[in-house]
């Protein structure tokens, strides 16, 4: 038996030179003082146990460290956005009304399947929703996504609903003004789809560059070769071969991916991840040997949902240079008639003589955004033999195209369960968090924290910062619209926009350091 | 095969195996017990070396995510290396005859079987045989549960550690985390152990024997370190402590949880519990009518106690024995071997088939005559007003068949040394239902399994291992489509 305090209590009670009855009250305050501070020593080092402890002795769910999220739906938004949020270290709870696809979710993702439907209380009950933070509603019922926030909205307001909604006629042409049923926040599929098909267009169409919401900085991935100027050097060395400012944020070797510190060799057959200013990039650019031009020319295949999302994100007068290819007349006119400056085709897409007659070649970018994934990965990669410097594929139904479509020459291929998803994590993370990539299949994230007056790291140094190697800040774009790779001795002031890197495992971490 | 990935990840499992026999090891050198101490001492150097050399050479390997087959082929190993690890102080201190005999003895704790090659218990040193039931209780809840419970690891492989060891088909996730269910559990198991070393010790065991007999108990082992098992203390407090505490030990751990978080409409719907706490009470009935009747016992109160205790030790699958009672009556002996085929509930720390697999079963033979009288019928079968999907229910029938292929096969092992019908039977089904004690010469008074030749050993070890493991995480490593590249 180790008797917690016992010395030292008898020590203090000594040195005080008391009488027994005193001494032994002593020696209780101080054991109990021990004991207290080895249980909050347990409670913060070792969160699980503790939580599990006061679970099991006391009964009660206590100090849970985790965010809770309970999702509506087993597709794939609701398995993407499961493992993505797992990955994070929450809590996940499924609702799955379907038990054959319950029991494979069970068996894919470490998180909890409660089978039933959605719009039952008692099953909401059970996936204990009322203790939750948030509940995402991704079904692929509009009407039972928005049943389900509405009764969870019931039984606990306090909880974050969210739901997917793919009609329009529910959330009107403009957007819905408040909210229904007192959900928190609505995403729609094709909109996000739209919007982040837009976002690869105005970047200019690489599938390895990333632009940033607020900041004017890029970044791209370089694959070191065995004569790049790059290879088996190290990190600082890197930086000052070449005139031009930048970060290494991450380095994939072998499908593994590494935080890179200043004295990190580089390999050949590495990928690194390079954050510049966009001011730089021209320069950046010619040295990748890489030529950056933003698509005027488009042509969109298929008159779907999406495309007039899409469509409406141009200016009218982009419409001119814009042609759509529909074989549905109906569909065709009804596209014709919404924007008339828009050139449409009333035909299809595989008629041989349709790429000769409109001279398609002479375009900068074909997008296919028809409801059929196959099609579109054929039309995307035919259109890069024809001649067509770039080319988008639309996935809509099964997510494994997406590797498939990379290796077809393919420029971006847009999945829209992908884009919804991203779009529902950027939600949840919360406000002061903008744009989150991921790089290397999810190895690592990009951030963009606004900077707050309340934050912690408001005022310091950048070198203050403790990072402990987790993550790299990669850029900084100040209130006044400049961008800068930072150095040490930079001092972060309120407003400014923090490009941060980290990796998955870490992002709890890093999250916690600016907020 | 992720062979790096395996042999890490048993690295730093036997480092725990070897943490847990630092107390052993302590105990020894208070006790004076120099010889044990030293062999305590080589069997963790020899630990050190084996985790040592694994995580230096392991440190530069890339993690990779594990498999199904890399799960199972992890599973089976962690068990069959801590075994070989745990035999080696039995071995050191020559407390059993030879390498087979100290396997067979550490299988059968971590199994938690129970059965001894020991025919003199109480010679053996007293850390060697605190270490023996102190694998019964690492055992009992797995040990690779509570490596998902302490160590960090990536969701989806700790999930699937845990599936492959996890007694009985179970709905195992009481948290949407695994970590934080396996925690879960093992404080529910370390509370029922704490209450239950605190009764004995009450009733007038030492703590030592309160904690070796409390091992056997809540893990539903069997080892006593006496040689007239828990008849040895005479008390008929001992007696009924350990009665209840092997009843719940038999009961799904994850009920515990539902009557912490005050559930007890989910106790009350549970069809196994209810089933389970059927069979032991018209058990007990049945022996203790027998035994009233056979004169045995002067009062009906002792015939209830004795009757109660031995259908709670091998319906349990402890293995437990307060009397001799191969001579009671024959009906009595048919009832204790009924009990064997039937075990614990599904996500207990006990053995044998399980009552949920057997009701599973009951409802299919009641179906399956229902649709030849009905053959243009729809039956489905449901436990707990849920559905059981088809593939559950073939894979219960599958476990069945194979489960009583493995007693015959021990069973022809057995006999093969020249053990008689009876005996060579009890064995095979109290080595791969875990149970430990048997009729005849491997009942209370037989003269057990220490004479058995080794390789009769080897195959039993591998039974109770198979048993513990839930058949398919060990079988299907013999497969050739495992192997197949």
């Amino acid at each position: 038996m180790v008797h917690l305090g016992e010395p030292s209590g008898l020590v203090v009670a000594q040195l005080l030179n008391t009488t027994s009855a005193t001494r032994h009250s002593i020696i209780i305050v101080d054991r109990f003082i021990r004991i207290l501070l080895l249980w909050s020593i347990i409670r913060h080092c070792f969160p699980d146990f503790y939580w599990s402890f006061t679970v099991v002795i006391l009964g009660t769910p206590g100090y849970d460290t985790s965010m809770k999220v309970v999702i509506l739906g087993a597709g794939k938004r609701g398995t993407l956005l499961a493992r993505h949020l797992i990955q994070e270290k929450r809590d996940v709870v499924i609702i799955e009304s379907d038990p054959t696809r319950a029991s494979e979710t069970q068996g894919k993702l470490d998180c909890m399947v409660v089978v039933g439907s959605g719009t039952d209380p008692s099953v909401l009950r059970e996936a204990t929703v009322e203790k939750s933070d948030t509940f995402v509603a991704v079904t692929d019922s509009d009407e039972v996504n928005l049943v389900a926030c509405g009764i969870v909205e019931n039984m606990e307001s306090e909880v974050l609903t969210i739901a997917a909604i793919r009609n329009l006629t529910y959330t009107g042409r403009g957007g819905l003004s408040g909210t229904i049923l007192g959900i928190n926040h609505i995403v729609n599929p094709e909109a996000e789809t739209a919007r982040s098909i837009h976002a690869i267009i105005e970047r200019g169409v690489f599938s390895d560059v990333i632009t940033f919401e607020r900041s004017n900085l890029i970044l791209y991935n370089v694959y070191v070769s065995e004569k790049s100027r790059f290879a088996n050097q190290n990190i600082a060395n890197c930086r000052n071969s070449i005139g031009a400012e930048f970060v290494i944020v991450a380095i994939n070797r072998n499908d593994e991916g590494i935080v890179p510190s200043g004295n990190t060799i580089v390999y050949p057959g590495d990928t690194l991840s390079v954050v510049a200013a966009d001011n730089d990039r021209e320069a950046l650019f010619k040295l990748l040997g890489q030529q950056r031009i933003k698509p005027k020319k488009i042509i969109i295949v298929g008159g779907s949902k999406i495309a007039r999302f899409l469509l409406r994100s141009f200016d009218s007068s982009q419409h001119r240079s814009i042609v759509l290819v529909e074989q549905d007349p109906l569909v065709a006119a009804r596209f014709a008639q919404l924007f008339p400056n828009l050139l449409v085709i009333k035909s299809d897409i595989t008629d041989e003589s349709l790429f000769d007659d409109e001279r398609f070649n002479t375009y900068d970018l074909l997008i296919s955004l028809t409801d059929n994934d196959e099609l579109n990965i054929i039309t995307a990669s035919y259109a890069k033999r024809v001649g067509i410097p770039r080319a988008i594929a639309l996935i809509k139904n099964n997510n494994n195209y997406t590797r498939l479509a990379r290796h077809l020459d393919i420029d971006s291929v847009i999945s829209v369960s992908e884009a919804t998803v991203d779009s529902l994590l950027k939600y949840l993370r919360g406000t002061h968090v903008s744009s989150v990539h991921s790089l290397f299949n999810g190895q690592f994230e990009l951030f963009e924290f606004s900077i707050s007056n309340d934050m912690v790291v408001a005022g310091k140094k950048l070198k203050e910062i403790n990072m402990r190697n987790r993550g790299i800040i990669a850029g900084i774009s100040t209130v006044h619209g400049e961008n800068i790779i930072p150095t040490g001795a930079y001092v972060i002031k309120p407003g400014d926009t923090l490009l941060v890197c980290a990796g998955r495992e870490d992002l709890d971490f890093v999250q916690r350091i600016f907020s | 095969m992720n062979w790096k990935q395996i042999l890490r990840l048993s690295g730093t499992m036997q480092s725990i195996i070897g943490l847990f026999m630092l107390i052993p090891t302590i105990m020894a050198a208070f006790m004076g017990e120099w010889e044990a101490f030293r062999a305590f001492i080589v069997s963790l150097a020899l630990i050190l070396i084996y985790v040592s050399i694994i995580l230096t050479i392991g440190r530069s390997w890339q993690s990779r995510s594990l498999n199904v087959r890399d799960v199972y082929l992890f599973v089976t190993l962690t068990w069959v290396v801590a075994s070989a690890l745990g035999s080696i102080p039995l071995m050191l201190t020559h407390t059993t005859a030879d390498f087979a005999s100290s396997f067979m003895e550490i299988m059968s704790g971590f199994t938690t079987t129970g059965l001894t090659t020991l025919s003199d218990i109480e010679i053996a040193p007293r850390s060697i045989l605190f270490w023996r039931s102190l694998t019964h209780w690492l055992g009992g809840m797995g040990i690779v549960v509570l490596f998902v419970a302490l160590l960090p690891l990536v969701g989806v492989e700790g999930f699937q550690l845990f599936g492959a060891e996890a007694v009985g088909p179970t709905k195992s996730k009481l948290t949407p985390k695994i970590k934080n269910t396996a925690l879960i559990l093992w404080l529910i198991y370390v509370g029922i152990t704490a209450i239950e070393v605190m009764l004995l010790a009450f009733g007038g065991l030492s703590l030592y024997d309160a904690f070796t007999v409390t091992f056997g108990t809540v893990a539903t082992g069997g080892f006593v370190t006496k040689n007239a098992s828990i008849g040895h203390y005479a008390s008929a407090y001992v007696d009924v402590v350990v009665t209840i505490f092997m009843v719940m030990a038999g009961v799904n751990f994850s009920l515990y949880f539902a009557l912490i978080r005050k559930k007890i409409t989910t106790i009350w719907r549970d069809t196994e519990l209810k089933v389970y706490l059927v069979i032991y009470l018209l058990a007990t009935t049945v022996i203790t009518i027998s035994l009233v009747s056979d004169g045995r016992y002067e009062t009906v109160g002792t015939a209830l106690r004795y009757g109660a205790f031995h259908s709670a030790s091998i319906m349990t699958t402890t293995g437990f024995a307060i009397d001799d009672y191969s001579l009671w009556p024959p009906i009595t002996h048919a009832v204790l071997l009924s009990l064997m085929f039937i075990g614990g509930c599904a996500g207990s720390t006990g053995g044998g088939i399980k009552v949920t697999r057997l009701v599973t079963m009951f409802k299919l033979g009641r179906q399956s005559v229902r649709s030849l009288l009905h053959p243009r019928g729809v039956f489905t079968i449901q436990h707990d007003s849920e559905r059981i999907a088809w593939k559950t229910v073939n894979a219960i029938a599958g476990f069945i068949a194979i489960y009583i292929a493995l007693v015959l096969a021990a069973t022809l092992t057995v006999a093969s040394a020249g053990y008689d019908l009876l005996s060579a039977f009890a064995a095979g089904l109290i080595s791969v239902g875990n149970i430990g004690l048997g009729l005849a010469e491997v009942g209370p008074s037989g003269i057990g399994f220490g004479p058995m030749p080794a390789y009769a050993k080897w195959v039993l070890s591998l039974m109770m291992l198979a048993g513990r493991l839930e058949i398919y995480t060990v079988f299907s490593i013999f497969t050739r489509t495992f192997w197949r590249k």
